[in-house]
Order: C-alpha cells, then sequence, then structure tokens
C-alpha cells in the first residue's frame, strides 16, 4: 500500500500539480494580503474622519464593530480557501483510478502481488497526503496575515484547522469512489455538481436562518444537502470555532451568508467522518469486484 | 510435458449476454513456450485477464503455478506484459522497474542488480535515466517486458510482445523468451504474429468465438495432415480422375498442383501412378503446413 501511496505523492509532484497549485496559491495569497492591508488602512482612515466630525464610539462599541470587521475578513479568506482546497481535491483526483483503467496504466498494476484494497487507499493516503500538507499550509498562512495585517487573534482558531484539512479529504473520498465505477468525464461532472449543492444549499441554510428571513424550509434544505455532502457544514463548524458560538446579532448582516448562523452540530461532524469512511469501503469494495478490461 | 503450471476446466466468462469464453479447458505444462491464437474478438484477451486476475470468471476453474487464479502470494512468481502497455511515462525506465520490483515485494538490497540485468537484457541501459515519455513506441514495449521480468517470475504472460518492434527487436525479444525456457520458465504468448509464434512455440491453441477449436503440440499439428505440391508435364487428364481419387486438390496452378493426402504411403503409390500414365514428374514435394495455414484453416473452417 505504502508504494502505491509513494507513487501517488511523486505523481502529484512530478506532474506538477502540487507546485501548480501551491504557485496560484502564492498568487491568492498576495491578492488577499494586499486586500487586508488596504482595508486596514481604510478602516483607519474612515474611523479618524468619524471621530473628527464629532463622532463618538464607546469602546466597547469599536472593539465589536472591529472585531466583526476582523472575522468577516477573515472567514472571507477561510471561504475561498475552502473552495480552492476542495476543488483541488477533486480535480486531483477524479481520474485517479478511472483514467488508469482506461488507457490501461493500471493493468500491469493490477496483476502484481497486491491486493486491490491496497490500491485504492495507497491512492487515497497519497491525495490525503498532499492535500493535508496543502490545506494546513494555506490555512496557517491566511491565519497569519490577518494576524500580523489585521491584529486578528489566534487563540482558539488553530483547532480549526484539522476541520479544514478534512474537507478536502470527503471530497476525495467521494471522487475516489465515483472513479471506480465512472468514466473520468461522468465523475468530474457528478462530484462537482454534488459539491455546488452542497455549497448553494449551505448558503440557502444560513439565509433561512437570518432573524429577518426565518425560514424553515431553507433550512431543512441546507440540512438535507448537507447529508448529501457535508463539505459546507464543516465550513460553518471551523466559522462556530472562529467567530465562537455566541452569535452577534450584526454578523448577520455583516458576514451573511459566509457566516454560520444555523450552526451546525457535533453529530453532523461525525456524520461527515463517517460519511468519508463509508465512500472509502465504497471505492474499495466496487474496485475489488469490478472487471478491469 | 512437464507439471502442469496453468490450468483451466471451463472457465468462461460472460459479458452481459456476449460469452467472451466459453468453457475453456487448457493445460499448459513447465517450460513451455505456449501460443494463444485467435481471430480478434476471440476471446484471447479476456482469457489472459481471467488468469492473470484482471477480469473475474463467471463460471469454471483455474490454477497457475498449482494455486487457484487470484492468489496474491502466487503472483510474486508471475509476471505479465499488456497488450495497451501504458506506464507512468513520468518515471524514468530505472524508477519504474524499482517500483515494478518493489510491488514484487523483491527486497531492496538485491534490486539495482537484477534492474541492471534487465536493463541489459531489453538493451535499456543508455535510456534507463530518461523518462519513458521520451521512448519511443518500441522502447516502452521492451521497458515493459523489463518490467515484466524484473522479478525473475517463474510463469510469463506476454500479450502481443513485439507489436511496436522493428525485425531486429522482434528477433531480440524471441531469443529472451527461448532463454527463459531453457531457463525453465514457462512463457504463455499471446500473439498475431503467427510466423514468430511458429518459430519457438512448443505448443499451441487456437480460440474462435470463445472457444479452443484447435490444441496440441505444434509439430502434431503442423504434421497431421499430408500435403503435396507436385510439378508434372503430360498428365493427360489424370487430375481430373484418378489423381482426385487420392485426396482433396488444394490448389492447380498450370502444371503444378497441392494435394492433400490421407497418409504418407500414398506419396510413392502417386508418384507411381503419375509415371506409369506417361507423365513427366518434374518435382514432388512435401510440403510442411505453416502456422499461418492451419490458422485460417482452422479459423475459416469453423465457419463452415
Amino acid at each position: 500500500m505504502l508504494i502505491i501511496t509513494a507513487l501517488t505523492f511523486k505523481e502529484a509532484l512530478r506532474k506538477k500539480i502540487l507546485i501548480a497549485a501551491i504557485v496560484l496559491t502564492l498568487l491568492f495569497l498576495v491578492v488577499y494580503g494586499l486586500g487586508l492591508h488596504y482595508i486596514a488602512q481604510d478602516m483607519a482612515v474612515h474611523k479618524a474622519g468619524f471621530m473628527s466630525g464629532g463622532g463618538s464610539l464607546s469602546a466597547g462599541q469599536e472593539q465589536a464593530m472591529q472585531e466583526i470587521s476582523k472575522r468577516a475578513f477573515f472567514l472571507l479568506g477561510i471561504y475561498f480557501a475552502s473552495s480552492i482546497v476542495s476543488l483541488l481535491a477533486i480535480f486531483s483526483s477524479i481520474g485517479s483510478v478511472s483514467s488508469e483503467m482506461e488507457n490501461g496504466m493500471l493493468h500491469a498494476i493490477v496483476a502484481k502481488p497486491i491486493r486491490r484494497r491496497d490500491i485504492i487507499l495507497g491512492k487515497f493516503l497519497g491525495y490525503t497526503l498532499m492535500l493535508t500538507f496543502y490545506s494546513a499550509v494555506l490555512f496557517v498562512s491566511i491565519l497569519l496575515l490577518n494576524h500580523y495585517i489585521f491584529g486578528s487573534r489566534l487563540d482558539g482558531v488553530t483547532g480549526a484547522i484539522g476541520l479544514f484539512t478534512l474537507q478536502p479529504l470527503i471530497l476525495l473520498a467521494v471522487s475516489l469512489a465515483g472513479s471506480t465505477r465512472l468514466s473520468t468525464l461522468a465523475n468530474g461532472i457528478i462530484v462537482f455538481m454534488l459539491y455546488t449543492v452542497g455549497v448553494i444549499g449551505g448558503m440557502l441554510e444560513q439565509v433561512g436562518a437570518m432573524p429577518f428571513v426565518n425560514s424553515t424550509t431553507l433550512v431543512r434544505t441546507g440540512i438535507i444537502t448537507s447529508l448529501m455532502m457535508p463539505v459546507d457544514s464543516i465550513y460553518r463548524m471551523i466559522v462556530t470555532i472562529i467567530t465562537g458560538t455566541t452569535q452577534n446579532p450584526l454578523d448577520a448582516v455583516i458576514i451573511g451568508p459566509f457566516g454560520a448562523i444555523s450552526q451546525p452540530s457535533n453529530a453532523m461532524m461525525i456524520y461527515a467522518v463517517i460519511y468519508l469512511i463509508a465512500f472509502l469501503v465504497i471505492s474499495v469494495r466496487v474496485f475489488s469486484r469490478r472487471d478491469i478490461g | 510435458m512437464g507439471k502442469a503450471v496453468i490450468e483451466t476446466k471451463d472457465l468462461t466468462k460472460v459479458y452481459d449476454r456476449k460469452t467472451a469464453c466459453d468453457k475453456i479447458c487448457l493445460s499448459v505444462g513447465e517450460g513451455q513456450i505456449f501460443g494463444f491464437l485467435g481471430p480478434n474478438g476471440a476471446g484471447k484477451s479476456t482469457f489472459v485477464k481471467m488468469l492473470i486476475g484482471l477480469v473475474k470468471p463467471t463460471s469454471g476453474m483455474a490454477s497457475l503455478l498449482g494455486s487457484p487464479i487470484g492468489d496474491v502470494f502466487t503472483r510474486r512468481r508471475i509476471g505479465f506484459l499488456p497488450e495497451n502497455f501504458r506506464y507512468q511515462d513520468w518515471l524514468t525506465g530505472q524508477e519504474l522497474l524499482h517500483y515494478h520490483a518493489a510491488l514484487s515485494h523483491m527486497p531492496r538490497e538485491v534490486r539495482p542488480k537484477r534492474i541492471g540485468e534487465v536493463l541489459k537484457l531489453v538493451k535499456l541501459e543508455d535510456a534507463a535515466n530518461f523518462k519513458i515519455k521520451t521512448y519511443s513506441k518500441g522502447m516502452q514495449q521492451r521497458i515493459g517486458i523489463a518490467a515484466a521480468l524484473v522479478a525473475d517470475p517463474d510463469l510469463l504472460f506476454l500479450d502481443e510482445p513485439t507489436s511496436a518492434l522493428d525485425p531486429i527487436g522482434r528477433m531480440e525479444v524471441r531469443e529472451i523468451i527461448t532463454s527463459l525456457r531453457d531457463r525453465g520458465k514457462t512463457v504463455f504468448l499471446n500473439s498475431h504474429l503467427l510466423s514468430e509464434l511458429e518459430m519457438i512455440c512448443d505448443e499451441v491453441a487456437i480460440i474462435k468465438d470463445g472457444r479452443v477449436i484447435e490444441s496440441g503440440t505444434l509439430n502434431n499439428l503442423l504434421t497431421g495432415k499430408i500435403e503435396v505440391e507436385v510439378t508434372a508435364g503430360n498428365l493427360n487428364g489424370l487430375l481430373d480422375n484418378r489423381i482426385a481419387d487420392f485426396g482433396r486438390v488444394l490448389k492447380v496452378d498450370g502444371s503444378s498442383f497441392v494435394i492433400e493426402l490421407a497418409n504418407e504411403e500414398k506419396i510413392p503409390t502417386l508418384a507411381s501412378l503419375i509415371i506409369r500414365s506417361g507423365g513427366r514428374l518434374y518435382n514432388l514435394n512435401r510440403r510442411k503446413r505453416t502456422l499461418e495455414e492451419l490458422f485460417i484453416d482452422v479459423v475459416q473452417g469453423g465457419d463452415q
């Protein structure tokens, strides 16, 4: 299994998947960092203008406003980073089994003295190493940018890193399972659509939970889509860790559908882990039973 | 025949409603080169894929090296070159062989020496450190053969091993295959290149529509029927009556004809008849059938 893991990881490096992702991520971080820098400058200018115009804020009001603004921009970064790692997980693995079956590369490997489950688990582990490394670096980069430019606090936030690295692994398991049965193209379309449904459902749930909307139907829709694809729930749990369980009413206005007005339960996190394991088991079972023609 | 290293009994594969292999029974002895022939779509590759473990049989039984097919441990002693050879082209030739050696559980310390040997065998030492994507198709086929051989298997399945090679490359691969036989290895060869199979195979089986329709030692199959090529003048209508009684006239070309005789004793009788009847016998040559002729005869004969 570890031989397949090493080969999968090496493939990601040799085919420059990881390198390309890192280069583009650096670009994203530069743009994001510049955005934070100029937003921080603007906020200081507006505050000075407000005060010189005779305005006044209590210390509590000022702190609350700053905290919400910082959280909003931090969450914005995490939201886009979640999308990036999710797409990397999908596109790096959609053809991991199907394309090798289609072009015959798997024939010589399956004929070796190795169990088919080890091929699948080896591939999963290889991609997991790549995605976990990448996600962790991305999350920490966003965290540090917010800390140094915006002065955001880091305590209590680092715990979210585990959940952040879990997101792509769920998509990886689904993509791998699809790849054992479907063609690369069909698998790509299905996994991407499933991911999109999960994200849109998650947004609808947040909108439905806003005090001025308060729609049970939208919230239920979000829960159902989260059961279909729990990646968005994990993002909402990350948001909950970052913002705290006690919500400021202003969060709904400023953070909006990027926030976690409707917070996922711990049971949903356990469900997400079971979901990942279930798709991994499906991958192994389907691949072990199918003909490789 | 040595002890059987490949044995199948009623091995069958049905895809939806199409029967790719229909109750195939074969036995291949140790130390043989066994040729498996058939027209396109006859079920050759499906049969090999069942033995190798890529495709699950619908019914029937099979064993390789004394163990049931699918036994992972036994696969350590088996090498396989797929028909559509395709390898991780972002690896170098040497890295690919290390990878295949590792997958075959070859001890790490013996890998470098063995990899050097197989690279030399397939004449790729100079290209060992180049990426496979820079290899020509022939070189890719050679590295595929090297990957199949790297674990020094006792049983080797080669599916069209010379399809991308030039005549010299084919000769070299033939030499590799016969040298394997000399070392007691068994080679199961799937190929369309009948002349090549004829040169090296001990036994062959011909498959059509998923069923084995002819099998045996090459010698028996090619000499089983007596064909004689005759060139004679002044036959005076002998061909139309008395000669035709000897057997089936396969071909007539001017003063030459080819006739299939029932047994060897008919040869001197035929010569005697021609001479006694005033014919002038210029040539009488007992022909050995080629594998290609046997193949066409058997495959087309099955259509009738």
